[in-house]
């Protein structure tokens, strides 16, 4: 059965690098900040690594948060349940991705184990603070990465593209820009993987982001074009190489669980029999994901990556950075809280925020609407088919 | 999944399309000005009908272009119904353009006096002029787009504004002048031919009052 369960987890890991992989990149190919090329190459290391380091937040949650294990009477139960939970989710990826429904993956294993946990023992067997939290991030994340993206591009047009000399202003604010970058990845990383106190995490925080500050200002001092707008877009065109790769392992530490959640419960269960009390995440579970993801991304994000990134002609570099930026720090505060966000909704959010702030002509109104729909149609969806492949196998 | 991400954009900027149009505005001014210079040199201008039949069609269907993107689309850079307003301005810059070839093809006069014939060209010029203004307004427009609206960049769309409307003043003089001479022969020139350069010259003014008109409605954009 783990085999089994093995041999899913990977696939769904590997749907996630072929298929979702792209929306995160999207902006960053879109803008021409990088090849598809080197999108798939920053993106298999980098999904990869934000899954191994950063992944277990996420991954216990969705493993562990949405049912109240020991409430289930038989192992049995909970490991066909998460069994369930990853083949209904699968299900519904297939269909949403023949359909073209933006759906999230996120949304589905979280609707997997959700249907789980009401077959397996009742609806009592939900911890529903968890999933009103959960939920309630669905629609916060959009919300916030447009808040963050809005605030970013705000910032960029006020003391970069409005001033006298906007290359003069960009070759100083950019490398602040991706000087916090790295202040938060460190900062985090510090506390969560590292296991620093926190003060300890923000000194190592600053020091990676002034290193970096410093690294990017030498580099970008002798940019230089006849026309200043386009200086600053070169500028940025670097710049979102760096987002582009926080974009990856912010999706990487996220949307690894979405894969493995299910399949590190089995995996605990199957070992240790253990139900109750606080669980580990191996980390040779997030590697495996991590590659799940990183071979999806090797062997079939270029084709998507190129798709998505050759449709995408209206982007220039200051809003690409401002639509990673925003996504990124979103996706990564949410993995580093154990939330599981959608970080396909999430760039769509931050894509919202720039065109709310006057900086890019934006959005399909129709895509929102498709967006509403699969909020609504995506947990009950996925389940519906959990719930009846437990009925049935019980 | 990827048919939904692409979806978010439009496939073509609105403001490419703006440009386009306006794009449209100069090549008609510039063949506005050689089919002048044809007519009062007596050639025909057949050829010139056509080209502006066909500036006529592309300026419609980028017309039809800009009205779905825009019934699409949630955020622009600009207010929708000013742009459609803008876009309309051109749209009759060129309808008038066409109609100025198609009457000159209808009357051919075989004397007109020297001095007429360079007024004309003049006028002719300076309507070409106000158009080219106004076209460098509107590729200003993605600069403007670019820069976030940056005030500096403001500026400069305001002076080249500033430029059009002077031009039209000067195209209102030379057009009144013209017009005046054009009625001083109403006594030795066939009455007929004289209405109908008469009518020629107001709708060059015409042109030009339009070039205005769209420079003006570029201000509103900002705001």
């Amino acid at each position: 059965m783990l085999e089994l369960a093995m041999l899913l987890g990977f696939a769904m890991a590997f749907a996630i690098g072929a298929n979702d992989v792209a929306n995160s990149m999207a902006t960053a190919v879109g803008a021409k900040a990088i090849t598809p090329k080197q999108a798939v190459f920053i993106s298999g290391i980098l999904e990869f690594l934000g899954a191994a380091l950063f992944g277990s937040q996420v991954t216990k949650t969705i493993a562990k948060g949405i049912v109240h294990l020991e409430m289930i009477d038989s192992t049995e139960k909970i490991l066909t349940g998460a069994m369930a939970a990853l083949v209904a989710s699968t299900v519904w990826i297939i269909f949403a991705t023949i359909w073209g429904m933006p759906v999230s993956t996120t949304h589905s294993i979280v609707g997997g184990m959700l249907g789980f946990g009401i077959a397996a023992s009742g609806w009592h067997a939900v911890n529903w603070v968890k999933m009103g939290i959960i939920a309630l991030t669905w629609i916060t994340s959009p919300f916030i990465g447009g808040v963050i993206a809005y605030a970013v591009f705000k910032f960029i047009s006020i003391a970069i593209l409005h001033r006298k000399d906007p290359a003069k202003a960009s070759k100083i604010w950019t490398p602040l820009l991706v000087g916090v970058a790295f202040y938060i990845i460190a900062l985090l990383l510090g506390i969560k993987t590292l296991k620093l106190s926190i003060l300890n995490s923000n000194f190592f925080g600053i020091i990676a982001g002034l290193i970096s500050y410093v690294i990017v200002f030498l580099y970008v001092r002798k940019f230089k074009s006849i026309d200043p707008y386009e200086t600053v877009e070169r500028i940025f065109r670097k710049a979102q190489v760096v987002t582009s790769c926080y974009v990856s392992f912010s999706h990487g530490a996220n949307d690894v669980a979405n894969a493995l959640g299910p399949l590190a419960l089995m995996y605990i269960i199957l070992k240790t029999g253990y139900t109750s009390g606080v669980i580990e995440i191996p980390k040779w579970i997030l590697a495996f994901g991590g590659l799940g993801i990183a071979f999806g991304v090797a062997l079939l994000g270029y084709r998507v990556m190129k798709t998505v990134g050759e449709g995408i002609t209206e982007l220039n570099n200051t809003r690409g950075f401002s639509i990673d930026f925003a996504t990124a720090t979103t996706v990564f505060i949410a993995s580093f809280t154990g939330i599981p966000v959608s970080s396909t909704h999430t760039v769509v959010g931050a894509v919202t925020g720039v065109g709310l702030a006057r900086g890019i002509e934006v959005v399909n109104v129709g895509i929102l609407k498709n967006i509403i729909i699969s909020w609504l149609v995506t947990v009950p969806f996925a389940a519906g088919v959990s719930y009846l492949i437990v009925v049935f196998f019980s | 999944m990827e048919r939904f991400f692409k979806k978010l954009f439009p496939k073509v900027s609105p403001v490419e399309l703006i440009e386009r149009h306006a794009h449209i505005c100069h090549e008609v001014a510039k063949d506005l000005q050689i089919a002048i210079k044809k007519y009062l040199d007596g050639q025909p201008l057949e050829e010139y009908e056509r080209l502006v039949d066909r500036y006529e069609k592309d300026s419609d269907e980028i017309k039809t272009q800009m009205k779905k993107i825009y019934s699409n689309l949630r955020w622009s850079f600009f207010d929708k119904a000013e742009v459609r307003k803008l876009i309309s301005d051109q749209e009759k810059m060129v309808d008038i353009t066409d109609d100025i070839i198609k009457l000159l093809t209808m009357n051919q006069i075989d004397e007109i006096p020297q001095d007429i014939k360079d007024m004309m060209m003049e006028l002719t010029s300076e309507v070409v002029k106000s158009v080219e203004n106004m076209v460098k307004t509107i590729y200003g427009l993605e600069k403007v787009a670019e820069s976030s609206f940056s005030p500096a960049e403001i500026e400069k769309e305001e002076m080249l504004m500033e430029k059009v409307e002077k031009d039209e003043t000067l195209t209102d003089e030379i057009g009144k002048k013209l017009g005046q001479r054009i009625f001083s022969l109403k006594n030795s020139m066939n009455p007929v031919d004289v209405i109908f350069l008469g009518r020629i010259t107001t709708m060059l003014m015409e042109v030009a009052d339009l070039a205005e008109n769209a420079a003006e409605r570029i201000k509103l954009l900002f705001s």
